[in-house]
């Protein structure tokens, strides 16, 4: 047992937390204000930039590609966050409570995402002449099935979180004095009551919603991969691809969530439902994806490598070893190197500061990693060749690249802080089923958590 | 879940260690019964060296046949004894306690298993230490370090021996109760030397947690690379449908889907024959079914992956071998049997709660998993190689032989000699790992539902 079982502090109960979590929900001070202005300023930016990019329409393809590994980013971070919550139920990990509707309430961001991929499919060349997986059967593709794949994912995730919100929004309801936001907070509730078929609905859709989000995450990334990077690189046959993509996306989606925890935990004062266990938790399988992260990028590596064809060969030097092998290396440090140094110490692991600095790293890194894979494909002039004409040169971004990547990430920040006062962002229902399911007890000469599992 | 039953330390070890204490029917039955196919595959191996490989079916261009499918298909069912023991105790899951000797254990029998194939393949399996003593650079011909099939006996040898200190540092506390109940027999004198002097003071039980918690995370980068080497044999060349980059993690997802289920298999055959009633209950093999339905969707995901992107270039000669694969007889069949008893059957079956709870429908769908899984093996191998070269005028084709398949099925037959040996000598279940779950055992009344619960470990 830990030594911080001796100190053990007393389990709150479930209405302490519930009248806690709703009176920071009714906060509307102007700090919270303050920070939607500055958000909202960077995401005007943002559409600066996009409609620069608009203005000079798609027969260039190059410059979409900044687009595209923003919008690339945000799936592989924001959006792939509810798969950790999904993830957690199904495990039945206790840890999880504090930190599931963090996760959920992500998926707004989904929405973001599909606005930014009818300028991103706008900007593809047909399909003819060029390899793709749409192969004599396109019905519309890739278009029409990128927009159902992704709206589907963000669908999926919207009906996640609504289901799950259901019994904060009724405590929601309850609580709140009269205004536009109650009477919205209250239509959205559903005129839940909490009875047991209520709840047996909630339990089996959450599995439902849960489940197809962590099917349709990975379909979506294999979308991603194969029309808007492998499709583009003439000679590229790269199975493990969309793989990679979605060990990506659960390394960002853990990075994610570390970092918004710690930063709710230092501004907002969220200390007592993100502590150290929850940070801990989640710093191992961390650990574990950065891990798989270099093993899946290795296991290309080395089939492409070893087989000596001429035009793998050429993609190898264009994506790792030439034109990007300044945003290789700093993904392979940030999003391998640091963290396997830093999270293999146990210290490190035990604590917020350890893994919220890794994982702030690894953002970094992801969202050059996303450069590196999108950018280089964009840049191809002629995707119906078999194999790369030359070693075409690395792409630095333009201002308008800059202004869509900051508005980018503003936006999904923006969405989260907005949706956060519709939607209590800690699961109160959750929170407090795991109070009653837990007790204190002596053991042998120490105190220690006893912990039921209920279903 | 987890209605744990509540046992006595002593009832625990009267019932743990009662084949090694008696010797029933049953198991000389089997043990001569199992002995016997196994001589019988030894004779075939000797007849084979005899003879040379003429008598197998492996003829231009087919030189990687049913050896090279079985030596395969043994290294995934050794991930098994990894995937649960290691991966379940740094998680710790309260549900692997039973499990994770009898896997463990399985994991060294299957890689000696494996071991012996590429040995018969070679024809003249003495040859081989020509190959290995002195290693010579100099004129620059085979063996070459820079070749995956260089680091295949590195990975196994490594992958063999830490597997076998895991088990060993996790057996040490129970020789120590053998040791304690077989004095003045001629047992005693084996396990005295075996338990390294154990007499469970807390200093030797917090080395004995470290090891442990140390072996888990160091060898599972071992379990990793292990499968993905065995893939790299085939991933680096250029052999049409095998030059992929999917395969090293497609390999080490469809090892763990078979090792797994092989688990699951072992432990309802144990349950029944060892009459372990008390320790493996429908939970055990409901959890390892949960398992098995995220492996497997996991690995269905990477055979969509290899299967569209083999297709994605559209060049010829990998269209042949998917062709081949799934419409030409006698393949296209085997295709169909592969996939329907590795994912088509199984799976669906096992999002039915009474069907994971079920240790007749469990043991029949986790056999199923690994005729398929062979199955996908051979189809992986052989079709790849059945194909038109450059030099080549006509397809080749491949039958394997009454030797080869002799010694396939002595494989299958060695495997459970040797745990059956070892039950004889060693508990299958832990004796100490048992004793810790029952103290950690508690339960928390909400309303008037007594819940069961557990002691947080830490």
């Amino acid at each position: 047992m830990a030594e911080a079982a001796h100190e053990m502090r007393p389990i709150p109960t479930h209405q302490e937390v519930a009248l806690d979590v709703l009176a920071r929900f009714q906060d509307l001070g102007a700090r919270y204000w303050g920070w939607v202005t500055v958000l909202g300023f960077l995401f005007v930016l943002g559409i600066v930039g996009f409609v620069i990019r608009l203005s000079a329409g798609f027969d260039d393809r190059s410059i979409w590609g900044y687009h595209v590994a923003t919008m690339s980013f945000i799936v592989t971070t924001f959006l792939a966050m509810p798969m950790i919550s999904a993830g957690l139920r199904l495990t039945k990990a206790n840890w999880r409570r504090p930190l599931t509707r963090v996760t959920e309430n992500m998926s707004i961001t989904g929405l973001l995402v599909v606005l930014m991929l009818l300028p991103a499919l706008a900007a593809l060349p047909p399909l003819e002449g060029r390899r793709n997986i749409w192969f004599d059967f396109p019905l519309g593709a890739p278009g029409v099935w990128n927009v159902l794949g992704f709206g589907n994912l963000a669908l999926m995730g919207l009906a996640l979180l609504w289901v799950l919100a259901l019994p904060d929004l009724a405590a929601a309801r309850d609580h709140l004095p009269p205004s536009a936001r109650q009477r919205f907070i209250a239509w959205a509730s559903l005129g839940w009551v909490g009875h047991l078929r209520q709840w047996r609905v909630l339990y089996a859709a959450s599995l439902v919603f849960g489940g197809g989000y962590l099917i349709a995450y990975p379909l979506v990334q294999s979308l991603l991969f194969a029309d808007f990077h492998a499709g583009l690189m003439p000679g590229l046959k790269d199975a493990i691809g969309p793989a990679r993509a979605v060990v990506h996306g659960v390394q960002g989606a853990l990075a994610m969530t570390i970092v918004v925890m710690y930063v709710m935990r230092r501004l907002g004062g969220y200390e007592r439902y993100f502590s150290v266990e929850q940070f801990w938790a989640l710093s191992k399988p961390l650990l574990a994806f950065s891990l798989f992260w270099f093993y899946f990028w290795w296991a290309s590596f080395l089939t492409f490598w070893y087989g000596r064809l001429p035009g793998e060969t050429d993609l190898i030097r264009f994506l790792v070893l030439n034109s990007y092998l300044g945003p290789f290396i700093v993904s392979l440090v940030l999003n391998f190197i640091v963290p396997l140094v830093a999270l293999i110490w146990s210290p490190v692991r035990r604590s917020a500061w350890g893994p919220a600095f890794v994982s702030a790293g690894i953002l970094v890194g992801t969202f050059v990693n996303e450069v590196r894979i999108y950018v280089s494909a964009f840049s191809i002039e002629d995707p119906t060749l078999h194999a790369l004409d030359g070693i075409p040169p690395g792409q630095w971004p333009e201002a308008p690249d800059v202004l869509i990547a900051i508005g980018g990430i503003a936006g999904c920040v923006l969405l989260f802080m907005l949706v956060s006062k519709i939607v209590p962002v800690i699961s109160m229902w959750e929170v407090g089923e795991g109070l009653r399911l837990t007790k204190i007890r002596r053991y042998l000469n120490r105190q220690v958590r006893v912990i039921a599992k209920s279903h | 879940m987890y209605y744990r039953r509540t046992l006595t330390d002593a009832q625990i070890n009267r019932e743990l260690l009662h084949v090694v204490f008696t010797t029933p029917m049953w198991w000389i039955v089997l043990v001569v019964s199992l002995g016997l196919v196994v001589a019988v595959a030894v004779a075939a191996v000797g007849y084979m060296f005899n003879q040379g490989l003429g008598v197998t079916g492996l003829r231009q261009p087919v030189f990687w046949g049913f050896f090279i499918t079985n030596f395969v298909f043994w290294v995934g069912i050794s991930h098994a004894g990894v995937m649960i023991s290691a991966i379940l105790r740094l998680s710790q899951a309260e549900w692997r306690r039973p499990m994770v000797r009898a896997a463990e254990i399985m994991t060294v029998f299957s890689l000696m298993a494996a071991l012996t194939m590429p040995l018969v393949h070679a024809g003249r399996a003495w040859r081989i230490f020509y190959w290995i003593f002195p290693y010579d650079w100099s004129r620059g011909i085979w063996p070459d370090t820079r070749s995956p099939l260089i680091w295949d006996p590195v990975a196994i040898f490594t992958y063999l021996i830490s597997s076998s200190l895991f088990v060993y540092t996790a057996l040490i506390p129970d020789l120590a109760v053998i040791r304690d109940r077989s004095k003045g027999t001629w047992r005693y004198p084996m396990y005295a030397i075996l338990s390294l002097g154990w007499h469970g003071s807390p200093h030797q039980w917090k080395l004995q947690g470290i090891a442990g918690i140390l072996l888990s995370a160091l060898i599972l980068p071992v379990f990793v690379s292990v499968h993905s080497i065995v893939s790299w044999d085939f991933g680096v060349s250029l052999v049409p449908s095998w030059h992929v980059t999917v395969f090293a993690p497609y390999f080490v997802i469809g090892a763990v889907h078979s090792g797994v289920s092989a688990v699951v298999t072992l432990m309802v055959i144990m349950r029944k024959l060892y009459h372990l009633e008390n320790y493996i209950w429908e939970e055990h093999i409901d959890a390892l079914a949960r398992l098995l339905i995220v492996v497997a969707t996991g690995w269905f995901f990477l055979f969509w992956l290899d299967f569209v992107f083999a297709l994605w270039t559209r060049e010829e000669q990998e269209m042949v071998v998917w062709n081949l694969r799934l419409f030409e007889a006698p393949w296209g069949w085997l295709f169909l049997t592969f996939f329907i008893t590795s994912y088509v059957i199984p799976v669906p079956l096992w999002l039915f709660k009474r069907v994971r709870r079920s240790f007749t429908w469990m043991l029949w769908t986790s056999l199923l998993v690994n005729v398929g899984m062979w199955l996908e093996r051979f189809l992986i191998i052989v079709p790849g190689l059945v194909r038109k070269g450059p030099l080549v005028f006509d397809y080749g084709s491949y039958r394997p032989s009454i030797i080869e398949i002799t010694i396939v099925v002595g494989t299958l037959a060695l495997v459970p000699f040797l745990l059956l040996l070892f039950s004889k000598f060693f508990p299958l279940i832990p004796l100490w790992e048992e004793k810790e779950g029952q103290k950690l055992i508690d339960h928390i009344q909400l309303g008037n539902v007594k819940v069961p619960a557990l002691v947080k470990e830490h």
